[in-house]
């Protein structure tokens, strides 16, 4: 059973997002990383890349599977996790915290409240 | 029935286990309309009577086959060594499939990632994928890469690049998103000319392309076009052959940031222009974006050293629309035959036999240029120089074959309108032309053109 | 065991070259020449021939072992075949020695050619292809040129969702948006769905008949007419033909390109992965697109001519694998029209009887008769047990035999796709039946067995997370 916060929000495509004022943070769920199995390579966006909600923002990579990662809000790359390039099996390990993907500064941080909550989530990584 | 291995009573018992009454039951889904009972095929012949109508039709081919071979233009008669032969015959290496399953195929595995290792030596860059098509669609795949890298669609290519690999880059260019741009590279008399070359790349070029030796066999020096298109942030691409680099500066320690061509010449023979291999080898942050297989070296459960494919997520069987390219089934057999080329002739067998081309061509050279009425051209030449005499070049190439001579290919009725002439002939000298052919040649050449005054 | 570069010897494969002397190379400029020589192996010709047949002996292939591969067709590869590419009025011939001299050659390809048409229904065909991926590029950049020379300009492709890789990123190698159509429960492709995705936009349908999963799409007639209705072509991915050759052309069923895989149903060798031929055939109103050289007959003369100016142009830089298409017309030659039904009658009979010997712990994800090949996966109890389709792949191989090919098409979970070929003998085909229904026996009482399968191979289960995370492509980046 994959773990699921309760203070973050979801999508379906299996990205979390973490809001704190202005700025997002976005990863994939525990759920994700457990069905790629082992990640061997991340690809991240340039800081400073205006994205558009639902655009690719990062490629996620195993050995059999090559995932694509969805901005779940518009915004602008502040910042990416460059450990995770060093260092991709860190988004196996703690999905939530040392894996996280990209920040954003988002233009409009209530449309995060239009997102999964975590209970929407958990009905998804059932499946 | 050949090659198929159930008896009727297998056939039979089958059939029962299926509760089905014939063959033709197993198709009783397929509409009836579209099942077909009548095929215009030929008869199914024996073993015997094949083996007779092939050898007849390749007895066809003999006069061809078995003359002194001066041919050039993409593909080269090097030697073959019989070792190499022998051991293609193994036939656990040429009926393995992809190594998909690597506990089973560490042996070609293995031999391609040491291909990949020469490979990457000979063209002084970091890596080199386990094979492309032929050398043409390793220059379109080469164009790719940087389109990829650069995210720019804008490329250059040196008009000296041979015209059959210029065509398949524009015939895939339009569907790539590539804008073409060919630029002369210098004309036969002036010789190699790196300034429209250099001129021609912009910030929006992703890459330069330029053939090494080009495609009249003239080497240059490629340092200043790699200052020019990194000054723009475009990549240097070299088309590069093979065994010359046992001699010339390579593509990487020129500045190339990819090496692509043609490794016919590495002991795949002539074969009527295929199988053949594309090679491309780059620097290694450029490996993410490269086409076709790359084989890793790891190590297995039990900590031993294993090979296995690697960086697969690049590939269409994982990435599908967004792949790096299309490519499935490559070349493995012809790199395993390249790598094994590369170990049997060794670091000094490649340059004896570079160094024989430049030799042969440099006697050549000077034979016929004691002849009245033949033009030569300048140039550092390795295994192919361009002649020039009155007479049309196909009517030289159909004199010399009467005396068993395939004297090079007549640019302009081959190629049609180039920076060429209609009297000349592109001809290629490899190790395997002896003193003999040469004088030959020569005289047979004299004697045409004498006619011709 | 060690590489070649591990290995040294004073004697090196030099002594078989002669030496032209230093004069030679003092013909290169200073600034031209080399700094220091390539890195390459120095070896005795001896250690060279046992290095590499030391590797053979760490590799199976077809002649080694049964091959079940789905998708891939890993038939005999018959002897005769590879003697005649080898011979020397084949071997030893430049591909730009002039026509006169090639006509056995010509006549070789140009029957060939014929056979192709008269197989797959077309009117047309090209040899110039090296491999099934770049004959459906040919093919699509023919759908392209066609539609162009129509003032239509189509932007769309469409690819079943259980199509193989290749496909979509041909589609899109040669320009296209790649729409994913979906398939129904009964694994065909929904027409539903067909209709809704079909528009004037659509170029073409990239169709498998008998599609990816083995199954024959019956109603293969109206999905050609859903796509000729709307303008747009219909291409046909021969990986398959096997199933149907000498049995049904897709000619017939509406196809209007096709490509076939020489490698797969002709039988010739897959080589480790290529080389390969795709040869692409064409109903005649797409004839004048096709890429050159065309090879043309006129009397008892046969040449080669440059193609009609709305050809594509150019797909190689010279006319195809030559060596590997004299091998497919030698072995239509031993075939002949009866012998090419036989292939297609014996590879469904043998797939669809595996598949029923082996349905009680590998059921099939289709409840339908299969052609060639079935998609099957291991029972609910296997897969309870923790066991994947990975293990019982590998521990096939500790049983001495190939595995199938495992999670293809992506649209099965835990698929194991199994292709048994027509040159097997029933009681292969039994060893096989027997040794999956051992396997499926340890899946429930030592899955153990199985998680750390193989063990009787060269080497045990390979590191391939390693092997990406940690690239060493090459013996320098080892080090």
């Amino acid at each position: 059973m994959s773990t699921i916060p309760e203070e973050l929000r979801y999508t379906r495509e299996h990205e979390w997002v973490r809001v704190d004022g202005d700025v997002a943070t976005v990863g994939i769920t525990d759920f994700a990383q457990s069905q790629l199995g082992e990640i061997i390579y991340v690809e991240l966006p340039p800081v400073g890349r205006a994205v558009a909600a639902r655009a690719v923002i990062a490629v996620v990579e195993s050995v059999k599977a090559a995932s694509d990662v969805y901005a779940p809000l518009g915004g602008e790359v502040i910042e990416t996790n460059a450990k995770l390039i060093e260092e991709p099996g860190g988004l196996n390990r703690s999905p939530y915290d040392d894996g996280w993907l990209v920040k954003l500064r988002v233009a409009d941080p209530a449309e995060a409240d239009a997102l999964l909550a975590p209970d929407a989530y958990a009905a998804i990584a059932k499946e | 029935m050949p090659f198929v291995s159930l008896t009727d009573a297998d056939v039979e018992a089958m059939l029962g286990e299926l509760g089905l009454g014939s063959l033709d039951a197993l198709f009783a889904h397929v509409p009836e309309d579209l099942r077909r009972h009548a095929f215009a095929l030929p008869p199914g012949r024996t073993q015997l009577e094949v083996e007779r109508e092939l050898e007849a039709l390749a007895a066809r081919n003999d006069r061809a086959a078995g003359a002194a071979c001066f041919l050039g233009a993409g593909a080269y008669d090097h030697h073959v060594p019989a070792a190499l032969r022998e051991i293609l015959r193994r036939g656990e290496l040429y009926t393995a499939y992809t190594p998909y399953q690597p506990e089973i195929a560490q042996g070609m595995l293995q031999a391609l990632f040491e291909y990949q290792t020469m490979l990457a030596r000979l063209t002084g860059l970091d890596v080199a994928n386990a094979s492309l098509y032929d050398g043409a669609t390793a220059c379109l795949e080469a164009l790719g890469l940087a389109v990829r890298h650069t995210n720019r669609t804008r490329v250059v290519v040196d008009a000296n690049l041979n015209p059959r690999w210029r065509d398949v880059i524009k015939t895939g260019a339009a569907g790539m998103g590539l804008t073409v741009v060919e630029v002369p590279g210098g004309g036969l008399a002036q010789g190699r000319d790196a300034a429209a070359p250099a001129a021609a790349v912009d910030a929006s070029t992703a890459a330069l392309l330029v053939p090494n030796p080009d495609f009249f066999g003239r080497y240059a020096d490629l340092k200043a076009l790699a200052q020019a298109a990194h000054a723009h942030g475009a990549l240097l691409i070299g088309a590069a052959a093979p065994i010359s680099m046992a001699i010339f500066e390579p593509p990487g320690a020129m500045g190339c940031d990819v090496a692509c061509g043609e490794g016919q010449e590495l002991g795949l023979g002539l074969s009527f222009g295929g199988p053949y291999l594309g090679f491309l080898a780059a620097r290694k942050e450029l490996v993410r974006r490269m086409p076709g297989r790359l084989v890793g070296m790891t190590v297995d459960s039990r900590g031993q050293r294993a090979f296995t494919l690697t960086l697969q997520t690049r590939e269409q069987h994982i990435r599908r629309e967004k792949a790096t390219s299309n490519i499935c089934s490559n070349q493995s057999l012809c790199a395993f035959a390249a790598g094994l080329y590369l170990a049997i002739m060794g670091r000094e067998g490649l340059r004896r036999c570079a160094a024989a081309c430049l030799a042969g061509v440099a006697a050549l050279r000077a034979k016929l240029a004691a002849i009245p009425g033949v033009t030569l051209f300048p140039g550092t030449h390795w295994r192919e120089f361009v002649f020039r005499t009155p007479l049309r070049a196909e009517r030289v190439c159909e004199l010399l074959a009467a005396k068993g001579i395939l004297a090079g290919v007549p640019l302009a009725a081959r190629f049609g309108a180039g920076i060429w002439e209609a009297g000349d002939v592109l001809v290629a000298v490899t190790e395997k032309r002896t003193a003999e052919e040469i004088d030959a040649y020569a005289a047979a050449l004299r004697e045409a053109v004498a006619a011709a005054r | 065991m060690e590489l070649v570069f591990e290995k040294h010897s004073a004697a090196s494969g030099a002594a078989n070259v002669p030496d032209p002397g230093p004069e030679a190379e003092a013909l290169v400029p200073p600034e031209l020449r080399r700094a220091a020589p390539p890195a390459l192996p120095e070896l005795s010709e001896l250690d060279v021939v046992r290095h590499y047949l030391a590797l053979s002996r760490r590799q199976v292939g077809v002649d080694s072992v049964f091959y079940p591969l789905g998708s891939c067709t890993m038939k005999y590869n018959p002897k005769l075949c590879e003697e005649a590419a080898r011979l020397p009025g084949f071997a030893r011939l430049h591909p730009h020695a002039p026509d006169e001299l090639c006509q056995g050659m010509l006549a070789l390809l140009w029957n060939l050619e014929q056979r192709l048409c008269e197989i797959c229904g077309m009117d047309a065909f090209t040899l110039a292809p090296m491999a099934g991926a770049q004959g459906e590029w040919t093919g699509l950049l023919l759908v392209r040129a066609y539609h162009r020379a129509r003032n239509d300009a189509r932007t769309e492709v469409l690819v079943p969702d259980s199509a193989h890789g290749t496909n979509p990123a041909s589609a899109a190698m040669a320009g296209f948006e790649v729409r994913a159509v979906a398939s129904n429960d009964d694994g065909e492709v929904d027409l539903a769905a067909l209709r809704n995705a079909v528009g004037p936009k659509t170029a073409a349908l990239m169709l498998t008949n008998p599609n990816t999963l083995g199954l024959f799409e019956t109603r293969i007639r109206e999905i050609a007419a859903v796509l000729h209705q709307a303008g747009a072509l219909l291409y046909y991915d021969g990986a398959n033909l096997n199933a149907i050759c000498g049995v049904a052309r897709p000619g017939d069923m509406g196809f209007d390109i096709v490509h076939v895989n020489v490698h797969k149903t002709f039988a010739t060798p897959h080589g480790g992965g290529g080389p390969g031929a795709g040869p692409v055939g064409v109903k005649a109103r797409i004839a004048p697109f096709l890429p050159a050289p065309r090879i043309v007959r006129e009397g008892e003369r046969f040449a080669r001519a440059e193609a009609s100016p709305q050809s594509i142009g150019r797909v190689g830089a010279f006319g195809g694998n030559a060596g590997i298409l004299i091998r497919a017309y030698a072995y239509l030659a031993m075939l002949g029209r009866e012998g090419v039904t036989r292939v297609a009658q014996h590879a469904v009979l043998a797939a669809r009887y595996l598949a029923a010997r082996l349905a009680s712990d590998f059921p099939s994800a289709y409840d339908r008769p299969c052609m060639h090949e079935f998609v099957a996966t291991p029972s609910a109890a296997i897969l309870g047990k923790g066991v994947k389709t990975l293990d019982i792949a590998k521990r096939l191989i500790d049983c001495g035999f190939h595995p199938p090919t495992v999670y293809f098409p992506m649209i099965v979970h835990e698929a194991l796709m199994v292709e048994p070929t027509e040159t097997e003998t029933k009681e292969r085909l039994d060893a096989f039946v027997a040794a999956m229904h051992v396997i499926a026996a340890e899946a429930m009482a030592t899955p153990e067995k199985l998680k750390t399968a193989p063990q009787n191979a060269p080497v045990g289960r390979v590191d391939e997370v390693k092997a990406a995370r940690e690239l060493v492509l090459t013996y320098d980046m080892a080090r």
